[in-house]
């Protein structure tokens, strides 16, 4: 019984005690924690400022253009953004974050600019100017624009930049010219813009859900998006990248011909058996490194309430369930060609498996408790992932006796097709030639 | 050699689809003896090798392997497949070590033994070079260290002398041997025949997964008589008269002329028929090679019909 074991620590070894394995899953994931630090004072210091003159040209512009002379504007893509950042929780998002954010949309670009009307008849000559850097852009307002209720056709404007405009500066100048005939339609109608503006902020709300055995839990929504992706994902990259290497690693040791020294020592089921758990370990670090670096950030964030223990202890026992069917089928696949091209064609099913819960996660984490979600969590080979997005989406919890019967289903269709793919593992690693088909593959499952 | 088979296969079938690679096969492996294991390309040798290794499973039939089943011997079986490979990545002793500790040897051991065999297999100091670092021929050496590493009661070789130079190739065969004198069974396979002649005491051969021979080495002598005169005239380099009885002769052969005897003539009475008609500086009856045994009782199979040598004696 110390085979499987061996094959497992020399699996496990060759893979995870790697240069490559230690700088692409270890070294790379720590390196973006600085980075993520140092990155927006980088930013910052890369926006350059938007200087000069821009020349205002339409039938009524004078107000616009005063507007815009005595405004402290703020664009409509900041105001989003800061509306986003506070609408949630105290504390959830770090000063540094913000501070990364708001840098992003361009907050910190510093804004030098004059305004001054033109007419549409120096328009070619403003051109010239502005080919030649004298001004940064012309804006040109269509008739009627600044009436209350302009058509279509007249709420409209062009611009007209100098050469080498980023397209940031771009963007700040649209969104000065848009936010100026906004001011500009509210203060003729009498109002006061900045009253209108606070009215329209959307309110904030703090949602409670109550429990059905009593009790209320506070209802966080960005979490409740946010954690069934981030949970959802970890099994994802975990399963694929160990599937992966168990691919790689049996199609090397077919290809180097070491396969037929290994079977004289151990069975075919003792190779992969011992394969699978060596990459199970693999998949288990990784899981537990970027798992780890979440929570890590959660606790620091003093929001480790969002992730239960009992929250992991599912996430684990659905990792081993996915982990399991995905390693299954990659290693049989691995045993039964010579060369990772010829692979391609055969993990179609395992890439399925893969897929699927992506294209399912949005329809089921808006409604972890509808009916695609309760049908497809009971089809084994989505269970895992599925599963994983319900346990951790909803607000409204999913029935224990749902996740109890997932498990065992679950858990019961990977000893099948566990017992499937060792029965084609067995005959695959003594092929040579021609990659099988699809169908040969399941007739030799009947191989005696 | 002992009483008791290493390996006792009896009536084992195995069929590959439509295919049928091994069809009734019964033998026994004596222990202690030195087989060759031989057949023409297809003939189910590696079938039936992978039967004994128990890496597949007969339809039918029982495997007994040093008087267990085949699984549960697995560990005191060495093998040396003909398609062999190392972990390229993997250090030459960190591969030995894993290969003792699959076929059981505690780590210590292991370490002992793979120091030993590479001493003796004159590779010092490749134990912390990559398998990728040495040469096809170290490479060769060293699959074969992991082949005898944790000292099995029987050892099956497939081509174990391929990609070797004279000089290894001499040192491999003295190695065998000496584990043989250590009363280890060693099953020989391969398609160089005089290799298999020159090792061997017994011969096994297999075709279209059937036994068409199985016999010692001696056995075989003189079963397979011999059909072929070499004749070395004192003058020249052909006979001057035709003689009786003789079919066809061949080119000049290593020890003059090939001369190839009718089916039913008595080689003495030919012999006889030569000396009176020339002088000659030497004659002889030459044996049968395995190559050519080997070769009639595959193509009599293949087209039921008779070379030039005639299994069971003189027609009289």
């Amino acid at each position: 019984m110390m085979k499987i074991p061996t094959v497992a620590w020399r699996e496990f070894k060759h893979t995870a005690l790697t240069k490559a394995f230690i700088i692409g899953s270890i070294i790379v994931p720590i390196l973006i924690i600085p980075l993520l630090i140092v990155l927006p004072a980088l930013f910052s210091q890369d926006v350059e400022p938007l200087k000069g003159t821009v020349v205002l040209i339409g039938p009524d512009v004078l107000e616009a253009t005063e507007v815009l002379a005595t405004g402290d504007r703020i664009s409509s893509g900041q105001e989003a953004l800061e509306q986003t950042l506070e609408q949630l929780p105290e504390g959830t998002v770090d000063p540094m974050s913000k501070h990364m954010a708001s840098s992003m949309m361009g907050s910190d670009t510093e804004l030098d600019l004059a305004f001054q009307r033109g007419e549409l008849d120096e328009l070619e000559k403003l051109k010239e100017q502005v080919r030649s850097h004298e001004l940064t852009a012309i804006v040109v307002l269509q008739d009627g624009i600044l009436q209350p209720s302009p058509g279509d056709k007249a709420n409209r404007f062009e611009v007209f930049v100098r050469p080498g405009l980023s397209a940031r500066h771009l963007e700040i100048i649209d969104d000065l010219i848009s936010d100026a005939v906004v001011e500009t339609r509210v203060v003729a109608t009498g109002m006061k813009y900045e009253e209108l503006r606070t009215m329209m902020r959307s309110p904030r709300s703090d949602t409670m859900r109550l429990q059905e055995g009593g009790g209320e839990a506070v209802e966080y929504q960005w979490a409740k998006r946010l954690i069934p992706m981030a949970f959802m994902f970890l099994v994802w990259i975990a399963t694929f990248s160990s599937g992966n290497y168990l691919l790689t690693s049996t199609i090397e040791e077919k290809s180097n011909k070491v396969m037929e020294v290994l079977l004289s020592a151990v069975s075919p089921f003792q190779l992969m058996a011992g394969k699978i758990l060596g990459q199970a370990f693999v998949s288990l670090v990784t899981l537990v490194m970027y798992g780890g670096l979440g929570l890590a950030a959660l606790f620091a964030l003093s929001q480790a309430d969002l992730v239960p223990i009992s929250m992991i202890i599912w996430l684990l026992l659905f990792f081993g369930m996915a982990y399991f069917m995905i390693a299954s089928i990659m290693a049989s696949v691995g045993s039964a060609v010579s060369d990772l091209h010829d692979a391609q064609s055969l993990i179609g099913p395992a890439m399925m498996i893969l897929i699927l819960p992506l294209i399912f996660y949005f329809p089921i984490s808006e409604a972890p408790n509808g009916m695609l979600a309760m049908v497809t969590s009971w089809v084994p080979p989505l269970i895992p992932f599925i599963m994983i997005v319900r346990v951790t989406a909803s607000g409204d919890p999913v029935p224990l006796w749902q996740i109890l019967g997932t498990l065992i289903v679950g858990y019961g269709a990977v000893i099948v097709m566990v017992w499937f793919c060792s029965r084609i593992f067995r005959v695959g690693v003594l092929m040579q030639g021609k990659p099988p088909s699809p169908l040969q593959m399941i007739k030799w499952i009947r191989y005696k | 050699m002992g009483a008791e088979p290493t390996i006792s296969l009896r009536n084992v079938n195995k069929q590959f689809g439509d295919v049928h690679a091994v069809r009734d096969l019964s033998l026994d492996v004596h222990r202690g003896s030195l087989i060759g294991f031989l057949g023409p390309n297809g003939a189910g040798k590696s079938t039936t090798i992978r039967m004994v290794m128990s890496i597949i499973y007969p339809d039918t039939g029982t495997i007994d392997v040093l008087g267990d089943s085949a699984l549960a011997a697995k560990d005191r079986i060495g093998y040396l497949p003909e398609e062999r490979g190392l972990y390229r990545k993997m250090r030459v002793g960190e591969y030995l070590h894993y290969i003792g500790k699959l076929k059981g040897m505690p780590r210590s051991n292991a370490i002992s033994a793979a120091k030993y065999w590479l001493d003796r297999m004159e590779l010092p100091k490749v134990d912390r070079k990559r398998c990728e670092e040495l040469s096809k021929g170290m490479q060769q050496k060293v699959q074969f260290i992991a082949s005898i590493l944790h000292e099995p009661d029987l050892l099956i070789l497939d081509e174990p002398f391929s990609g070797l130079d004279p000089v290894n190739a001499e040192l491999l065969n003295e190695v065998i041997r000496d584990l043989n004198a250590q009363g280890r069974t060693i099953i020989f396979s391969t398609h160089v025949l005089h290799q298999a002649e020159q090792l061997c005491d017994s011969i096994l051969l297999i075709d279209r997964g059937e036994k068409i021979l199985d016999d010692t080495m001696e056995g075989i002598r003189q079963t397979f008589d011999p059909r072929t005169i070499e004749v070395e005239p004192t003058i020249g380099n052909e006979l001057p008269v035709a003689i009786e009885g003789v079919a066809h002769r061949s080119n000049q052969g290593e020890h003059g002329i090939e001369l190839h005897l009718e089916p039913g003539r008595d080689p003495q009475d030919v012999m006889q028929r030569i000396l009176a008609s020339c002088p000659v500086r030497s004659i002889r009856l030459r044996r049968p090679t395995l190559d050519e045994i080997f070769v009639m009782l595959v193509r009599d199979r293949m087209h039921e019909t008779h070379a030039d040598l005639v299994p069971g004696g003189i027609d009289s």
